[in-house]
């Protein structure tokens, strides 16, 4: 490549490098210079200032770097060593393809409308330059995974996504709810990262034939580059039977424990919702836009990992049992999720269990063999959700921080903008026609009815199903949120012009509304396998440019419309009581999905029964044992003592005796039997 | 428990929901200052994310202007038509 390639390119590593800066610059600058930077206005704005600009710069040179990658087709990698011991070569740096590059757009330009949005929503905090500082450090880590050359980089980067989440979740730290759900998080996180990490080095092992020779280590281990990449590593190892079908659905499994975590995925999503204890900023951009979607971006990178490798030349998507996996463990959260999110009442936590609904999805979408509806997805879903949790943080705003939606209603008139981008953002989201996710999941659910895996009866009916609750729980926040006669007992704060708190909201409307037309086309509407825009520059090369399945779309049309249409009864009109019919007829049913699944409380059951458990052993140990074994030696100095004490009875002569013996014991033992032989 | 969705507010008191919410952390600290809205910084981030819809904008047209390119340069395996 050398000279021709583009300078933009070259010099992509600013993307990722300026967040990080940013980031350390306005961590260590109070310990360096206190007087000069600590709680001063001067300071925080500048604190913005720089996070703003770095993350405004990536934005614009991603763009660039987009059009170059459209222009060329090709990637581009660069990397340096990293960790070298031997023939063990870690690499890091940048790999630019056309998935990199629309991944690159959707980060920067959420994170960037994030960091507007938190400058009015934080600016009464006192920590509002280590917010920002924070907000650097996880956009450069998530820009870091997102242009990993390898496993490994990727890997350190999840980590990183993952402390800095942690940070976040725990900003507001002195809360109790707050230090639990950080704390939460970290722990679920370990859990699942712990599987991603066997399942990698699972993986390093069975194909380390291919990487020990020399010429394959260009862009070091377990590498997504060029020819030396996982894809013909696997090749290689299935050719040679150093990697059986079996073991690598295994693996596969393994690794998946990673993106279960990370995406929430059953039964690993308990952390997410108690994550919206963070700053809303910070649910919308790292819990619902961008890092929870770092599992389903893992997935789609190291996508040659779940194929079905039976032949060695050819792997297809049909017929893998771990893309089965992970489209049931997919589709089942996302139908749970939804269920769950039919009766929360707090705004942030109900959007919390629609992310875990559609991050189901997104799996399902990949799991079914359609790589590019689960991306295409992730691409809406990014804006749309973004904007959403955006929403209902300038709805917490107006209601002066209350967030329970029973204390709402009416806000309509006062948060004019807010209501109308929380509309878009529910007729998105609940696959409204020609709005953006009415594409990205029809796409979904059109290739879960052609897919041909186990139970595949089941899961294409389940996604239309779920469609239709989803249209439900988003309009019952709706109408709960902004119609009918308000009932808090504070005043809303009304928004009268466009400011940095609603601004970002407009700006994100759009794409909410139009950026489905990216994966539109004509031709596959009209029943001819074509693909789109979107599917032009990111699908994976076996899959079927599919042809729009009419009789799906309107099934899930449909179910969008009847979750609506019961939405609009029950919560705008209550012409329809069936809410509370079920809430007492069938406590039970109402009680199963507010209290969500009793999954928390599953594991806090089980948790205690561990414990008890383990308490119950340490006590039979204690008791038989470690005091048995005390007490031994106890009986052991009891006894010594009482043979002892014959010789201590304060009588001379039997100490004379004693010492007499002593003296004829030592002559014995040091000179033999015989004195002076 | 009832569905409170839209009638019968309960007022008690809820662990989980007390304290929510932007800034609460704020108050009560003696060297800490707030940003005003008149700080001039408001205006000029409304102008940046003006400047993110021009980008996304461009990014948009681009994916329009050379998806057929790359359908070329990439082409996915057509699917057979009797699977329609």
């Amino acid at each position: 490549m050398g000279a021709s390639i583009s300078p933009l390119l070259q010099g992509a590593y600013w993307i990722v490098l300026l967040p990080f800066l940013v980031g350390a610059f306005i961590i260590l600058t109070p310990f360096l210079f206190p007087k000069l930077s600590r709680d001063t206005r001067g300071w925080k704005l500048l604190s913005m200032a720089l996070s703003v600009s770095a993350v405004g710069w990536g934005l614009i040179q991603s763009v660039f770097v987009f059009l170059e990658i459209a222009k060329s087709q090709v990637p581009y990698v660069a990397d340096v060593p990293w960790f070298v011991s031997g023939s063990f070569t870690l690499n890091m740096g940048l790999l630019l393809d056309n998935l990199t590059a629309v991944m690159l757009i959707v980060v920067t330009a959420v994170s960037f409308l994030v960091q507007i949005y938190t400058h009015a929503y934080m600016r009464d905090d006192a920590g509002y330059s280590r917010f920002y500082a924070y907000l650097s450090l996880f956009t450069g880590s998530m820009l870091g995974l997102v242009v990993a050359t390898n496993l490994f980089q990727m890997f350190f980067f999840w980590e990183l996504v993952g402390v800095c989440s942690y940070f976040l979740i725990g900003f507001w730290f002195y809360k109790p709810s707050a230090a639990y759900a950080c704390f939460k998080a970290f722990v679920v996180n370990r859990i699942g990262d712990f599987g991603f990490l066997i399942g990698i080095l699972l993986l390093l092992f069975a194909t380390w034939g291919f990487w020990s020779q020399p010429t394959n280590l260009t862009h070091g281990l377990l590498s997504f580059a060029g020819n030396v990449d996982i894809y013909h590593a696997i090749a290689w190892a299935r050719s040679n039977n150093t990697l059986t079908v079996g073991a690598l659905t295994l693996l596969a499994c393994l690794m998946f424990m990673g993106p279960m975590a990370k995406s929430a995925q059953m039964p690993l999503h308990v952390w997410l919702p108690d994550a919206m204890e963070g700053p809303t900023p910070i649910s919308a951009l790292i819990h619902a836009a961008t890092m929870v979607a770092a599992g389903v971006y893992m997935v789609a990178r190291a996508y040659p990992i779940w194929l079905n490798w039976e032949s060695a030349t050819n792997p297809v998507t049909a017929g893998s049992m771990s893309l089965a996996f992970v489209a049931w463990i997919g589709g089942f959260t996302a139908f749970m999720a939804a269920t769950i999110a039919l009766t929360q009442v707090d705004i942030k936590r109900a959007l919390a269990w629609s992310t875990v609904s559609q991050l189901g999805y997104m799996f399902v979408g990949l799991g079914v063999g359609s790589y590019t509806g689960g991306m295409f997805h992730l691409f809406t879903h990014a804006f749309f959700k973004a904007m959403l949790f955006l929403c209902s943080g300038a709805v917490i705003h107006a209601l002066h921080g209350q967030q329970d939606m029973r204390f709402m209603g009416g806000l309509n008139k006062d948060c004019k903008f807010t209501h109308f981008a929380f509309l878009m953002g529910c007729l998105a989201i609940s696959g409204c026609p020609f709005f953006s996710g009415f594409f990205s999941k029809d796409e979904i659910i059109g290739s879960s009815f052609s897919w041909t895996g186990p139970g595949h009866e089941i899961l294409g009916p389940l996604m239309v199903f779920t469609a239709g609750m989803t249209a439900f729980y988003m309009f019952r926040m709706y109408f709960m949120t902004f119609w009918n006669d308000y009932r808090g007992d504070v005043h809303p704060h009304a928004e009268g012009k466009l400011t940095p708190l609603t601004m970002p909201l407009m700006v994100l409307a759009i794409p909410s509304i139009f950026a489905g037309w990216l994966g539109f086309s004509l031709q596959s509407f009209q029943g001819v396998g074509a693909e789109s825009p979107f599917g032009a520059f990111v699908h994976w090369p076996t899959n079927p440019a599919e042809a729009a399945n009419w009789p799906v779309m309107i099934c899930s049309v449909a179910a969008s419309l009847i979750g609506f249409a019961l939405a609009f009864a029950m919560y705008k009109t209550r012409s329809l009581k069936l809410n509370e019919a079920i809430a007492t007829g069938m406590p039970w049913l109402y009680q199963f999905s507010f209290n969500r699944w009793y999954w928390d409380d599953l594991y806090h059951g089980a948790a205690e029964f561990l414990i008890m458990i383990f308490r119950g052993f340490w006590t039979l140990i204690d008791s038989f044992v470690i005091d048995n074994v005390v007490n031994l030696f106890a009986q052991i100095a009891k006894a010594i003592g009482g043979l002892l004490r014959y010789s201590e009875n304060g009588r001379g002569q039997i100490y004379a005796l004693v010492i007499f013996a002593c003296v004829a014991i030592i002559c014995v033992v040091v000179y033999g039997f015989v004195p002076g032989g | 428990m009832a569905d409170p969705s839209h009638h019968a507010v309960s007022h008690e008191p809820d662990e989980t929901h007390d304290d929510h919410g932007h800034g609460h952390g704020a108050h009560g600290s003696p060297s800490f200052e707030t940003i005003p809205e008149d700080s001039g910084a408001d205006g000029v981030l409304n102008l940046a994310a003006w400047l993110a819809f021009v980008v996304l904008l461009a990014f948009s047209t681009i994916m329009f202007t050379y998806a057929g390119h790359a359908a070329e340069a990439n082409p996915a395996q057509p699917a057979p038509q009797e699977a329609r």
